[in-house]
Parts: C-alpha cells; sequence; structure tokens
C-alpha cells in the first residue's frame, strides 16, 4: 500500500444556484429549471418557518450537469397554505408534494393525485407532524374510516388481487393491490409508508453530531451511504471538508456497501425467479463480504464507520490485506455464480422482457441508480457530483448504462458494477492518502442549509439539512436512492403476469425503511 | 445443467456449526458494552454522549454514583467507549443477548466512596 497526501476533495454541493421566486410563479420557474438539458428534480424540502417569517419555505432542488444545482425556492403564506403543483411540469414532483400536504398541511393546487401519501387513513385530519406547532411527545388519537386511498377499477374479468402488507417472507411491510385480466396485471397500486419513525422530526432541535446516529439508521442497507450523504451535509454548511484520508476511507466503505448489496441483490433475483442455487450462492458471497464489514468495522451493516468531519476508524495494513484478500476470493466464485446464472436458459429467459422500464418512464419519474441506469438514463452520483474520494480515484469511475429497461437488464448491470466496485476498491486500497482521520468543523452557521449526496447501492441518497439560530437542527429531510424509484416499479408491472411481480420487485430490490423515515 | 449439479455436488459446507460450537465476533466487533469497575471514575460523559439513553449514571449526595447500562436501548455505535477519558468501557464481542425477561437487560453498578475518600 503507497500512502501519499491525496488532493483535497472538493466541497459538495458545486455550483448552487439558488432563485427565489413569488408562490404565484412556482410552477411556471420550475418547469423552466426542469427542461433545462439534463435537468432532473433531486429533492424537495418543506419548512414550517412561520416563526420567523410567517410563511413555509418550499425548495425545489434540480440536479444539473456539470456538477451544479439549482434551487427555486417560495414562501408560501401562513394565512394562504397553498401552492401551484408543478407535479403536470414535472412528474418526478408527485410524491414531494403530496409529502407536503400531508406533514405541513399546505396544499398542491391542481396536482393531478391529491390522495394521502405518508400518512394512512387512521391519522385524524387538521393533524401535520412536521409543523413546529406539532407535539411529536403526545399520542395523536386515530381515528375510524374507510381506507380511500385505492382507484377500485371495475371491469369484465377484472380481478382486484390484495397482497401485503404482511408477506410470507421476513421483508418489510407494503400493500399491492393488483388489477389483473387472468393472468396479466393490468394496473398496480401501491401503499407504502407503514412504519414511519418520524426521524426527520427528532432530529429537529438536536446537535449535528447526535444526528448521525440517527442518519445511519434510515436503512439497514445504506446505512454508509446515508451517513455519509449526512455528515457531507453537515460539512458543506460548515464550508470544511473532510480530510483525503476521511474521504478515501468513504468511497472505501461505500463501495463495500455497494459490492454486499449488488451480489446479495442477483442472488435475491434468483429466489424470485425460485432459482434456488443462485439463492443459496449469491446468499453466501453476501455473507463473506458482511464478515469483511465486520472485521473492518465492527459492524456487518457498516454502522459508525463516519462522523461529521471525516471517519471513526481508520484501516491498518492488516485490515487491507484482508480487505484485498477477500474482495479476491469472493471475485473468483462470483464469476462461478455469473457462468451458472447466464448459463441457465430458464432463469435468462425468465428475466428477459419482464418488467420493462421505458428510458421516457425512467427519465420522467426521475430514476436513479440501477433503475435508471438499466434503463438508458446515464447517471450516476460518483460521477455527475463527485463526492468523497470518488474524483481523486486513479481512474474515471466506471458508470455502466444498458438500454433494455429489464429485470435482466437490471441483473447484468449489477453484476458489472460489482466487478467495478471491486476494481474501485483495490484502487483506494492501493493510493489510500495519509494525515488525520477528521477535522473539527467548529460551531455551525446559524439558517444556514446545505445538502449531501452519496450512491448508493439503489442510486443517490440526498440528506438535506437547514441549522437553527444555535446551530442545532432546524429542517433535515432524507431522501434515499428508493423514493424516486417506487413509482418506477409501479410502471414496470402492468402487462406482465402476476407471478412475476416478486421478480419484478426483486429486480429493483427497493427499500422501504428509506421511505418510512 | 451439468456445471449446476457439479457446483451443488463440490461445494461443500460453507455454514458454522453454530449454537453447536462456538462462533466468535472478530476482534473489532461492537458488541455488549462492559464497563471496568477499577477504572470508572464516574464523569458521566458516557450517558451523555449515549444517543439512545441506555446509559445512566446517577450520584448520590455522599460521593458515590449508579451506572446503568439497558441492553434493550443500546445501538452499538461505541460512542461511550470513545468519550470515556479514562477507558473504563469497552464495546465487547458479547452478541448473545437474548434473555427470557427484560429486567435481564439491565446491568448496574454501584459505586461507594470509603470514609477516606477511596472508592469502596
Amino acid at each position: 500500500m503507497s500512502a501519499r497526501t491525496g488532493v483535497p476533495p472538493t466541497l459538495e454541493p458545486r455550483g448552487n444556484e439558488h432563485s427565489l421566486v413569488p408562490v404565484a410563479d412556482l410552477a411556471t420557474s420550475c418547469a423552466a429549471v426542469g427542461s433545462l438539458p439534463g435537468a432532473r428534480l433531486a429533492t424537495m424540502i418543506g419548512e414550517d418557518d412561520r416563526a420567523a417569517s410567517g410563511a413555509f419555505r418550499l425548495s425545489y432542488v434540480f440536479a444539473l450537469p456539470g456538477a451544479a444545482w439549482h434551487t427555486v425556492e417560495t414562501l408560501v403564506d401562513a394565512s394562504a397554505p397553498e401552492f401551484p403543483s408543478v407535479t403536470r411540469a414535472i412528474p418526478a414532483a408527485n410524491w414531494h408534494e403530496r409529502e407536503v400536504q400531508d406533514m405541513l398541511g399546505l396544499v398542491a393546487v391542481g396536482h393531478p393525485d391529491p390522495r394521502r401519501l405518508v400518512l394512512h387513513d387512521d391519522w385524524p385530519d387538521d393533524v401535520y407532524p412536521l409543523r413546529k406547532d406539532f407535539d411529536s411527545s403526545q399520542p395523536v388519537p386515530r381515528v375510524e374510516r374507510e381506507p380511500a386511498i385505492f382507484h377500485h377499477l371495475h371491469g369484465d374479468g377484472l380481478v382486484e388481487i390484495p397482497v401485503g402488507p404482511i408477506h410470507a417472507g421476513v421483508i418489510e411491510p407494503g400493500h399491492f393491490r393488483f388489477a389483473a385480466v387472468g393472468e396479466v396485471i393490468f394496473n398496480l397500486e401501491t401503499r407504502l409508508f407503514y412504519t414511519h419513525r418520524g426521524i426527520e422530526k427528532l432530529a429537529e432541535g438536536k446537535p449535528a453530531a447526535r444526528v448521525l446516529q440517527l442518519a445511519e439508521r434510515v436503512c439497514g442497507a445504506c446505512s454508509c451511504s446515508h451517513g455519509v450523504s449526512y455528515a457531507q451535509a453537515i460539512e458543506a454548511i460548515a464550508g470544511v471538508p473532510a480530510p483525503p484520508r476521511a474521504a478515501a476511507l468513504r468511497t472505501l466503505f461505500l463501495e463495500l456497501e455497494r459490492l454486499y448489496n449488488h451480489i446479495g441483490d442477483i442472488g435475491n433475483m434468483c429466489a424470485g425467479a425460485a432459482f434456488a442455487v443462485g439463492a443459496s450462492f449469491g446468499a453466501q458471497l453476501k455473507e463473506e463480504l458482511q464478515r469483511l464489514n465486520e472485521r473492518l468495522t465492527g459492524n456487518r451493516f457498516l454502522h459508525g464507520v463516519n462522523r461529521i468531519g471525516g471517519v471513526r476508524r481508520d484501516l491498518d495494513a492488516e485490515g487491507a490485506r484482508d480487505a484485498e484478500r477477500t474482495i479476491l476470493t469472493v471475485a473468483e466464485q462470483f464469476r462461478t455464480l455469473i457462468a451458472l446464472l447466464l448459463e441457465s436458459d430458464t432463469f435468462v429467459e425468465r428475466l428477459t422482457a419482464t418488467g420493462i422500464v421505458p428510458r421516457e418512464t425512467a427519465l420522467a419519474l426521475g430514476a436513479v441508480g440501477v433503475a435508471a441506469r438499466a434503463s438508458g438514463v446515464d447517471v450516476d452520483s460518483r460521477r455527475d457530483h463527485p463526492h468523497a474520494f470518488y474524483a481523486s480515484l486513479p481512474m474515471p469511475v466506471p458508470v455502466v448504462v444498458r438500454a433494455e429497461g429489464d429485470a435482466k437488464a437490471r441483473m447484468l448491470l449489477r453484476i458489472d458494477e460489482a466487478l467495478a466496485s471491486m476494481a474501485i476498491v483495490r484502487a483506494v486500497l492501493g493510493t489510500l492518502p495519509t494525515g488525520p482521520l477528521a477535522v473539527d468543523l467548529g460551531p455551525l452557521p446559524a439558517g444556514q442549509s446545505g445538502f449531501g449526496v452519496s450512491e448508493s447501492p439503489r442510486g443517490e441518497n440526498i440528506h438535506w439539512v437547514r441549522t437553527a439560530a444555535d446551530g442545532t437542527i432546524e429542517r433535515y429531510r432524507v431522501r434515499s436512492a428508493s423514493y424516486p424509484n417506487w413509482p418506477v416499479v409501479a410502471a414496470a408491472v402492468p402487462g406482465n403476469m402476476v407471478p412475476d411481480f416478486p421478480l419484478i420487485n426483486k429486480s429493483f430490490e427497493l427499500c422501504y425503511a428509506c421511505l418510512d423515515r | 445443467m451439468f456445471h449446476l449439479i457439479r457446483r451443488a455436488l463440490t461445494n461443500g459446507v460453507v455454514t458454522t456449526a453454530y449454537p453447536d460450537e462456538p462462533d466468535p465476533a472478530p476482534e473489532a466487533y461492537r458488541g455488549q458494552v462492559t464497563i471496568d469497575p477499577a477504572r470508572c471514575v464516574g464523569t458521566g460523559d458516557c450517558a451523555r454522549v449515549c444517543p439512545s439513553q441506555a446509559i445512566r449514571v446517577l450520584h448520590d449526595e455522599h460521593g458515590g454514583w449508579l451506572w446503568e447500562l439497558d441492553d434493550a436501548r443500546c445501538v452499538f455505535c461505541g460512542l461511550c467507549q470513545d468519550v470515556c477519558p479514562v477507558n473504563a468501557i469497552q464495546l465487547s464481542n458479547e452478541y448473545e443477548l437474548a434473555t427470557r425477561h427484560a429486567s435481564h437487560l439491565v446491568t448496574r453498578v454501584i459505586f461507594r466512596l470509603k470514609d477516606g475518600g477511596e472508592r469502596a
């Protein structure tokens, strides 16, 4: 392992443009930014700023080419709590605006589908959890009423198949309602958000450092990415980047996270197609990688790697040799697994042309990660918004894009990305800079907002933070990769057979907990 | 198909015999929080840094203190170990924490001072 001092990583976000517009101009302004070449609505944040300005604040954050961002911000007067919906021009705004309706009580006027999203039917009207006057220490009395969130379809031969929220395996809760004609799915409606934890509310009023443990636990599968995104958000607000060695170690662990997820997810896809040998083989390799995580960081899910301003754990020479050795062993076995999968005609045929997502759909819904790249959308925040050590790697970040958009493309993409992750891990091990593991950020400036981005196995995770006057957290919003990708699943299913749904769902392998912040 | 069968026949056993045989966690593993009573000086830093209020440190009027850990609340982040000024806290390799009674998850250590101000 050669030691050198790396180029200091650049602060995220770079090129952050900002426009404050009157609420009446919100839709046209967002449509203008959203129609710039390569623009994508990345996240949207609603804030209760009534105490300071008498208004609610909405921020629509667009990702632009050239590592740039553009935030369109508006103030919604508390006496008229409504805003013109952007969703008809930018479909990716759909869930964000419904969430703001549920959590802050602002009406998205003209929204094509204004049903509840985060809050379920038993939540009372006129109680908005993210308003500052909502007291989260008190229980909220629930109301009895008929579920009103599904659009029931009627027609000759059309049957409705409800599945979940409790499933046969040990998986998270989600309700899927199929309208099917015989074996063929005509429409799928999903109801998620069953286990809302109030993490964003819980963060409010806490010192920034104390929220990191919450950020790491937004989800089990992308814990490291959530930690990196949150730490980078705070570092962006402070204007102090993590030192090079910390950035390199973050990249190392982000790639180890991608590796165990991708290989495990390939195994899960085998399970979705009842290909038992592949499923067991995938689980075996995932276990090898999670044991490596445990040896290097003390935790199988990479909890506790990050801290604000850097990382908590160093990697010694022995750990680096262990990582190198384990990756080599897993790589050899992984190639055997790939050969087994690709020579099984029944398995490959089951995946081919199953759950197709057209490129236009992925673009319109703002898909990220594997879901986007398997449908021809060339987006990867490791390259597009370089964070951690990605701009300092000895090679460009290998971004794989496929055109087919089916379950097979999503599997082949994971294979290529897993092999690329192994190369990145070895490259980081070979160029690990020397120097401190963390820097002290000092007191955080008051009333500042900032965000951090990192590429998880499911795509870009964005953590957005505003500080309060005393430097604690005023508002925290987590937009994980699964958030824009769940509507893509619902779009991929119609036209497929009911028994292919588990396979399609596993080909995206999205996270439910990532929604239930 | 041939490769599949060959794989199934030649793969061998990849699982461990746990729980019939022990399967120890690696050295770096962050398991149950332990305290070294000979080192603790009762600063309470561990309780203040704990993100899930799993640790409580309560002082009495005679200069003694109670150190209490609730494993049911612990998230094994290890911040208590990082912050302890006298290295009294260690996250051990113990991961077998299941029990039939929630009360068994609580550990209490009482520190009393002798007349001379020394630890009893």
